[in-house]
């Protein structure tokens, strides 16, 4: 088992070094999420082996036809810093990196597509270390894919959660239809106008992400799920540098004992983060046209 | 020659697509289907509309495009079977899996990736073809310029909707509706939460205009200006979106596209005045408004819905003609409708013919003016031939 993180900014590989097995980065020649140019992947390549720590890259986004070559490029690149693993979302990194022959450190995370063990099984055969399970399974659906594909398989553990992935750019067009600027270093949220929870909404160049309401903490699951899943992930997009930093050196310290008071002190810590353990106790499952329209009333 | 791919939510409205055009038809069947709503398809009706189809060299496509978790795979197999024997055409599928299990259970069938797998480029299609796959659903994003591109590099036939409601988010790519509403958007209960409104923020603070929130609803797609070029770059289908719309809607937008794709192949090209014509037959049963989505390379303001959605209702569907005897038509009712009401025809093998009524019978053969019990049946002499399944709408413009 190994606890890796998401890094979106390089400082903070100096503050939690100590407490992951490696960190998860990518380029922004081909990421929504990751700023970092090629000579910054450099340096962090060389943070992570000054350190001792796994360099693991993401591919973030889905390709256009027109955009292969820079993501081939890239992954080209990305080779010679012989990273532990490449997360990725589109098949045409597997159909690159086959022909070049390093499947074999390829992790698929399509965010949501990966729910049954039988699509897992499925890239395990052909190669790929391992899959990325999707954001919206319960506990159990992952023990059960865990089990049946002999734990090859990573999991958020912490962090927002990605719920939307568009290719549109959802901030600067409605801005511009209202008149007003959009401003790339300003952090934008969106709250359903009946609700009172607010999600926050990335763009980028590639597109828009749509974020969770809640932060992903599920310190008690984490133990359980322990010796069944090769790679924990804890992503930091959003968070701010302690709440990041805290949660990390829960994961490090929480034991049987201790994870009560260790999620109650984070949430104490915290109190204006929504924590939440999302989907694992929460099954979305379709249900007959009459429970819709007594439970949800209108479409 | 290309393929005009329409979808049915039933037997009755698959029947109406392939009357009115469609090469083929893609259905749900109860289980296993993304559009939980729209699939109202046991086995008999499947085999039924399968020989209505292969009787008039059509074909039929099942969508199997649920993003399954293990809970929902039960029975997967013993369907397969039955589809297999039953002779369906294509399977339209999302999972990696199936493609294995459907070329061990279901030999016979043909592979279609759905567009939830949002395909975007010639490397995931030539994936997918080395698996197994028969044709690619590209994704809707996919600008014409790079689907002339994909169509060149890959070996394998392409699909590409054309026309009807778009996703706000790369297809299978949004779980939205499953945190809002648990209601799974990838196994059939997507609520539309990008249709909802929102205010925005910017650093906390409010940024949104009260009057127009924040929305992520697309308009619709309508592809009128790049059929000929689809089908120049060697597209191999057209599809509609749609499962969930009506008879009429089905039978206008059909028939609409089939007429415009028979014309380019016998003309060679359309000009923008032919365009425009069948853009305003489209509009003939259009409630939404619509753009060219991805297509010009381009997404701005102008493609998204920020205010109440207007309803652009040109043309009513008012009711069904059952049969003609002796040049009376038996029509039935489907909404309201007077004598003075400007009406026209159309069908299948009857074109947007006007229809001044001048006298009408109810079923105890009074005279009346006004037509108001839906299902109930009329009598309306019609001075010329008309034929069942021909439809009556009142234009409303």
């Amino acid at each position: 088992m190994q606890l890796l993180c998401s890094v979106t900014r390089i400082d903070v590989i100096d503050d939690i070094w100590e407490d992951v097995d490696g960190i998860i980065v990518g380029s922004c020649a081909a990421s929504l999420r990751y700023p970092f140019t090629l000579d910054e992947l450099v340096t962090i390549k060389k943070k992570c082996q000054m350190y001792g720590i796994d360099l693991y890259i993401e591919i973030d986004v889905l390709v256009k036809e027109t955009s292969r070559t820079i993501v081939f490029d890239l992954l080209d690149f990305v080779m010679q810093l012989e990273p532990k693993g490449i997360y990725f979302s589109d098949l045409a990194v597997y159909d690159y990196a086959l022909r070049k022959g390093y499947s074999d450190i390829l992790i698929y995370d399509p965010l949501t597509l990966m729910t049954n063990s039988l699509d897992a099984i499925f890239f395990l055969r052909k190669g790929l270390k391992a899959v990325t399970l999707a954001r919206e399974l319960t506990f159990d659906e992952i023990v059960k894919i865990a089990r049946m594909t002999n734990g090859q398989v990573d999991m958020q553990i912490a962090g927002y959660i990605r719920m939307a992935y568009s290719g549109r750019h959802f901030i600067s067009d409605y801005l511009s239809y209202i008149k007003k600027q959009f401003d790339d270093q300003k952090i934008y949220s969106i709250k359903e106008e009946t609700r009172d929870k607010k999600m926050v909404i990335h763009q980028g160049d590639a597109g828009t992400l749509i974020y969770s309401e809640f932060v992903l903490l599920a310190l008690d699951e984490y133990l359980r799920l322990k010796d069944k899943i090769a790679r924990f992930i804890i992503d930091d997009h959003y968070l701010d540098h302690d709440l990041f930093c805290d949660i990390i050196k829960a994961h490090r310290i929480v034991n049987k004992e201790n994870v009560s008071a260790i999620t109650t002190e984070l949430k104490e810590r915290y109190p204006d983060i929504y924590f939440d353990t999302g989907y694992l106790y929460n099954k979305t499952m379709i249900r007959k046209e009459e429970d819709y329209d007594r439970t949800v009333g209108t479409e | 020659m290309i393929e005009l791919l329409a979808p049915s939510k039933d037997l009755k409205k698959a029947k109406v697509a392939i009357d009115h055009g469609a090469d083929a038809v893609y259905i749900g069947g109860k289980s296993f289907s993304l559009r939980s709503r729209a699939s109202n398809f046991g086995l008999d009706e499947i085999d039924e509309i399968v020989r209505y189809a292969h009787e008039r060299g059509k074909k039929v496509y099942i969508t199997v495009n649920m993003v399954f978790h293990d809970s929902d795979l039960s029975g997967i197999r013993q369907y397969l079977n039955d589809l297999d024997h039953i002779g369906v055409d294509a399977l339209i599928i999302e999972s990696f899996a199936l493609i294995e299990l459907i070329r061990k259970e279901a030999p016979h069938l043909e592979i279609h990736i759905s567009t939830q797998s949002s395909t975007l480029n010639s490397n995931a299609a030539a994936a997918y073809k080395r698996w197994g796959a028969d044709r690619i659903v590209l994704g809707r994003e996919c600008s014409m310029d790079e689907i002339e591109i994909i169509a060149k590099r890959v070996d394998i036939p392409l699909e590409v909707f054309i026309h009807g409601g778009m996703c706000s988010n790369y297809s299978g790519r949004c779980t939205l509706s499953n945190r809002m509403c648990l209601r799974d958007a990838n196994r059939g209960g997507c609520a539309h939460s990008c249709r909802w409104r929102y205010e925005l923020y910017a650093n906390g603070e409010i940024v949104s205009d009260k009057e127009k929130l924040f929305s992520m609803a697309s308009k619709d797609l309508r592809a009128t200006a790049f059929i000929e070029r689809m089908i120049k770059a060697g597209v191999a289908s057209l599809k509609i979106e749609g499962r969930m719309k009506s008879e009429y809607y089905v039978a206008q937008i059909t028939k609409t596209y089939r007429k415009m794709i028979d014309e380019i192949y016998a003309e060679g090209h359309l000009d923008e005045k032919r365009i425009k014509y069948y853009d305003n037959e489209l509009s003939k049963a259009e409630n939404r408004v619509s753009a060219n989505g991805f297509l010009d390379g381009l997404f701005n303001s102008d493609k998204q819905i920020y205010e109440k959605e207007v309803t652009m209702v040109t043309h009513d569907f008012v009711g069904l003609i059952l049969d003609q005897k002796d040049g009376i038509a038996r029509v039935e009712v489907r909404n309201r409708f007077t004598v003075d009401d400007r009406l026209e025809v159309f069908g299948p093998l009857t074109d947007n013919e006007r229809l001044k009524i001048e006298v009408m019978y109810d079923e105890e053969n009074n005279i009346i003016t006004l037509a108001n019990k839906p299902m109930s049946i009329v009598y309306i002499p019609i001075g010329f031939t008309v034929r069942s399944g021909d439809m009556i709408r009142r234009v409303t413009e």
